[in-house]
């Protein structure tokens, strides 16, 4: 019996890499924190330069941050490649610091920042994150932690 | 039963529902349950707290500290320590929801099962029940009523042997206080501690003990301990911000939760600076977690805070929705019962199961506090109060019609008693909005509640208030009100101010729409009447009363409409017509048990016997009776009982059986005293003359003995006493007992049961074992050849047997 032999990495890999684009796009963008419940799985874990993250929820915090500290903040997806179930996603936040940010006090100052992320992706959802987003500048560092 | 004097109007209420103040026996106060968490690290403190209890100059303890440091959790779980060494065990008043220190000692009435009456306010009812008591009270959240704080000294110089245990912000300043500052939990060792010890830490404990809850594979690990352990120093050891903090493992790592928290305290903790460092920075915590919530979680947060008491799913959702013009905006609207999950997963809110199983859900005052401010500073304070004091009038309105009788009547009533300060505080709010027409309404609807529950005082003070401030024309809302007034004005006796009260709303309700209306005014006037002696006026109010019930088909409140039918019996009765008056009586009580209502059939029975009595048929009254004392003991309708005990006693005197008479009416006494009722109208007439009886057939000594021994029985000693006196007709002749020899021993056990002294109690005193003391109780009641303490206390009496 011959069943065609499905092909994980160009079909899966397309599909994940939506699910990284939408979260950058449409949550970070758009600020539709409410589609964090559709996009992350229950068990997600994020894991920050400050610590861990875990689900939606904590998902939601972590972007909530840079929602609070650039009221006027525009997203660009620089890059994403695919490998297996993760995806690596390059991007590019701009906007104006008025906003507390853990670590930061508002400066006032327009930045523009660069992150990268590799996303582990199960089931059409975001199962496990590593993410560094480069610090503001001229700023005191991390209070703690 | 206070039916006559009007007091008790509706029957099923005591039948389906256990009176607040059915509380009776060995033990008489309970405190509620602890949560099912322990509590962590207040080992020494608990200690401490108890030595200084037990310490017999000392009769109020106050637990002071900021909100937050964890006082009524700590009191509660020293009040459970410490409540077997108080014979009267430990009783639980919560006062947070009471802002209005005049409401104190009703607040601590009611905690205490205690009913008002028209002659016995709270503070006289609180003095009467608790004089003789050993007993711990616990009274919390004693800040906002401080002038309140003498009363509470005069209440420990009433009642000598009553110790207090108050939780307060700030110490109440009394002579008798001693103050313990309960200080915040122990903070881990300095960094160089290891991990195990810090892992022993209290406030460690705490952090970990709270966000396994919220995350079941949190564990305290080496790698995690510094950072908690980090973080319980940045919250100062506060408990409630541990736990707020803690409740965020959910979410965060502890490494995160820590940068995240640090950097939330420095910007915060720079708040007002008059505040003590310690509530800054519990506030801080606070805002730090309101911080972490998404944005439709804040606004349901603030508005959550204008509940007082607590709230359900239901009345969350009524302010959640109002004025909302952002639930649009997401594409997948929250639930409100979600929200309301996260806000408890965060700790901000708690969750408990109401009386009937329904999520009910709280907060501390500390955060409720602060979500006041935030709803202040947003400017929306106002318009949610608006929303708050339209949804519970909706509520009471609501519930008003099924409250007669229906089987929802328990769940309801339950229902409004946990809603109780709210719409303390939604009339608060009608007041000073002037809105007299919510006030009116809402009074009206609750009066019924106000009665059943025994919020007498406090009931009429609302309706008082809300009928002064309607000036405009008058029209049924207000006749519902008044009609409140009076029946609740008529309960406590205060007749006087009844029956203007009711004319006014008999006059109001025959122009108005609402059919029950009139009935309610006639019958109300008809049992105030019945009270005054007015019988042929009562007569005829009755008769209209229920002329009308019968015209609109019978659909009045059929309990009601049974009472009306006792009084109306009572009135025939007291037109010397007590041949008119059995055949109402019989009919209502065929009714009243055709509709199983055991308390309306108690009642027709019970004025059936006395009505046997006054025919003479004794044996018939004894057995009318004992039917009547048994179904008002199985409802603990307890000032019914206490009428009980003085018709037994008229059987007993009618029968010659002095002493056992004397000793009914001394219990009847205190039953009356301990609850603050009085005898009805006119059985008054036919009590007095068996007190007269008895004091003209007993020597003043053997009396006094008979009637204290009397009034020291418990009431289930009691009520036992006097179904035996139905049951046994025959005590042995006087002369017969001069044959019987005692021991001395049994001479010392009969003095002993003379002074009411139950088995346990002659055993103690004379140094013997309980059981060798039954034997001698046996043996001494087969010499005495009685089968009853009373009639072996008859007996002794009324012989020389006991040589002085």
């Amino acid at each position: 019996m011959t069943i065609p032999q499905r092909i994980p990495d160009l079909a899966d890999g397309a599909a994940n890499k939506e699910v990284a684009r939408r979260l950058m796009e449409e949550v970070w963008g758009e600020r539709r924190l409410d589609l964090l419940a559709e996009l992350v799985a229950g068990e997600y874990v994020e894991h920050a330069q400050i610590g861990d993250y875990y689900g939606p929820a904590g998902a939601r915090i972590g972007v909530g941050d840079y929602h609070l500290a650039f009221p006027d903040l525009t997203v660009q997806v620089d890059e994403l490649l695919t490998e297996g179930d993760k995806v690596v996603r390059r991007f590019t936040l701009c906007g104006t610091h008025t906003g507390s940010l853990p670590g930061w006090v508002p400066s006032g100052l327009r930045v523009e920042l660069h992150g990268i992320a590799i996303d582990r992706i199960a089931d059409g959802k975001l199962a496990e994150s590593w993410i560094l987003i480069e610090p503001l500048p001229s700023n005191p560092g991390p209070a703690a932690g | 039963m206070p039916t006559a004097a009007g007091p008790e109007p509706i029957g099923t209420v005591r039948s389906s529902i256990t009176p607040i103040h059915a509380r009776f026996g060995a033990r008489e106060y309970a405190l509620p349950s602890e949560p099912s968490t322990p509590l962590i690290g207040r080992e020494g403190e608990l200690q401490a707290a108890s030595d200084l209890l037990r310490d017999d100059t000392i009769r109020l303890l106050t637990i002071t500290g900021p909100g937050g440091i964890g006082k009524t959790r700590f009191a509660l779980r020293l009040a459970h320590e410490m409540e077997a060494e108080f014979e009267d065990g430990a009783a639980f008043v919560s006062l947070a929801p009471i802002s209005d220190h005049e409401l104190v000692a009703i607040a601590i009435a009611q905690a205490l099962g205690l009913r008002e009456s028209k002659e016995l306010g709270a503070p006289e009812r609180i003095r009467l029940a608790l004089r003789s008591k050993q007993l711990l009270l616990v009274l919390d959240n004693f800040e906002q009523i401080r002038p309140a704080a003498p009363y509470l000294g005069e209440i420990l110089s009433w009642c000598p042997r009553v110790k207090a245990l108050v939780t307060s912000r700030v110490p109440l300043h009394l002579t008798v206080e001693q103050e313990y500052a309960l200080p915040p939990l122990a903070l881990p060792p300095g960094n160089e501690a290891s991990w195990t010890e810090l892992a022993n830490t209290p406030a460690v404990m705490l952090f970990a003990q709270r966000a396994h809850a919220v995350k079941a594979d949190f564990a305290l690990e080496q790698a995690n301990a510094t950072n908690v352990a980090e973080i319980c120093r940045r919250l100062d050891g506060l408990p409630l911000s541990i736990e707020l903090a803690a409740a965020r493992s959910k979410v965060l790592s502890p490494s995160a939760l820590l940068a995240r928290l640090s950097h939330g305290l420095d910007v915060l903790v720079g708040g007002p600076q008059d505040h003590p460092t310690r509530q800054r920075s519990l506030r801080a915590a606070i805002n730090w977690s309101y911080d972490l919530l998404a944005e439709e979680e804040q606004r349901l947060f603030d508005r959550l805070a204008v509940f007082v008491g607590g709230f359900t799913v239901d009345a969350a959702e009524a302010i959640a929705s109002q004025g909302d013009d952002t639930a649009s905006r997401s594409s997948r609207p929250i639930s409100v019962f979600e929200l309301l999950s996260t806000l408890v997963d965060s700790s901000l809110l708690r969750i408990e199961e109401g009386s009937h199983g329904e999520p009910r859900f709280s907060m501390l005052e500390t955060v409720r506090e602060f979500g006041l401010e935030r709803l202040l500073a947003k400017g929306d304070l106002e318009q949610i109060r608006d929303s708050h004091t339209a949804f519970f009038l909706e509520v009471a309105v609501r519930a008003e019609p099924e409250l007669y009788g229906s089987e929802q009547q328990a769940f309801l009533l339950d229902l409004l008693e946990a809603d109780h300060g709210n719409f303390r505080a939604a009339l608060a709010w009608a007041e000073q909005t002037g809105d007299a027409d919510t006030a009116l309404r809402m009074t009206g609807a609750l009066f019924f509640f106000w009665y059943v529950r025994g919020h007498m005082t406090e009931g009429r003070r609302w309706l008082a208030r809300a009928l002064a401030m309607d000036e405009g024309p008058p029209g049924e809302v207000r006749a519902f009100a008044l009609i409140g007034s009076g029946f609740l004005a008529n309960w406590q006796g205060d007749f006087e101010t009844a029956v203007p009260v009711l004319e006014q709303a008999l006059d109001l309700a025959r122009r108005a729409s609402r059919w029950d209306q009139p009935i309610y005014a006639l019958g109300l006037l008809g049992i105030a009447a019945v009270d005054a002696g007015n019988y042929t006026r009562a007569a005829s109010l009755l008769e209209e009363a229920l002329s009308l019930n019968d015209a609109s088909g019978g659909k009045f409140n059929s309990a009601l409409i049974g009472q009306l039918r006792t009084h109306r019996g009572v009135a025939a009765w007291g037109q010397g017509n007590l041949d008119h008056a059995v055949k109402i009586w019989t009919e209502a009580l065929a009714d009243q048990r055709a509709r199983h209502d055991p308390w309306g059939a108690a009642n027709s029975l019970r004025y059936l016997a006395m009505a046997a009595c006054e025919h003479g048929d004794l044996d018939q009254a004894a057995q009318l009776q004992r039917e009547s004392l048994r179904l008002y003991w199985d409802s603990k309708a307890m000032d019914d009982i206490a009428d009980g005990f003085s018709i037994i006693a008229t059987i007993a005197c009618m029968r010659g059986e002095f002493i056992p008479a004397a000793r009914l009416l001394g219990a009847a006494e205190t039953l009356r005293e301990e609850i603050g009722s009085r005898p009805a109208f006119p059985e008054r007439t036919m009590f007095d003359r068996t007190q007269s009886a008895v004091q003209s057939a007993l020597s003043e000594k053997v009396r006094a003995t008979a009637w204290s021994a009397g009034r020291s029985l418990t009431t289930a000693a009691a009520v036992e006493e006097a179904f035996g006196l139905l049951a046994n007709r025959a005590t042995m002749p006087a002369e017969s007992l001069s044959q019987v020899d005692l021991s001395p021993r049994e001479q010392d056990v009969l003095r002993l049961l003379v002074l009411g002294r139950t088995d346990r109690e002659i055993a103690d005193a004379l140094f013997i074992s309980a059981r060798t003391a039954q034997g001698h109780v046996a043996r001494l009641f087969d010499k005495l050849g009685v089968s009853t303490r009373t009639a072996a206390v008859a007996a002794a009496l009324q012989s020389d047997l006991l040589p002085s």
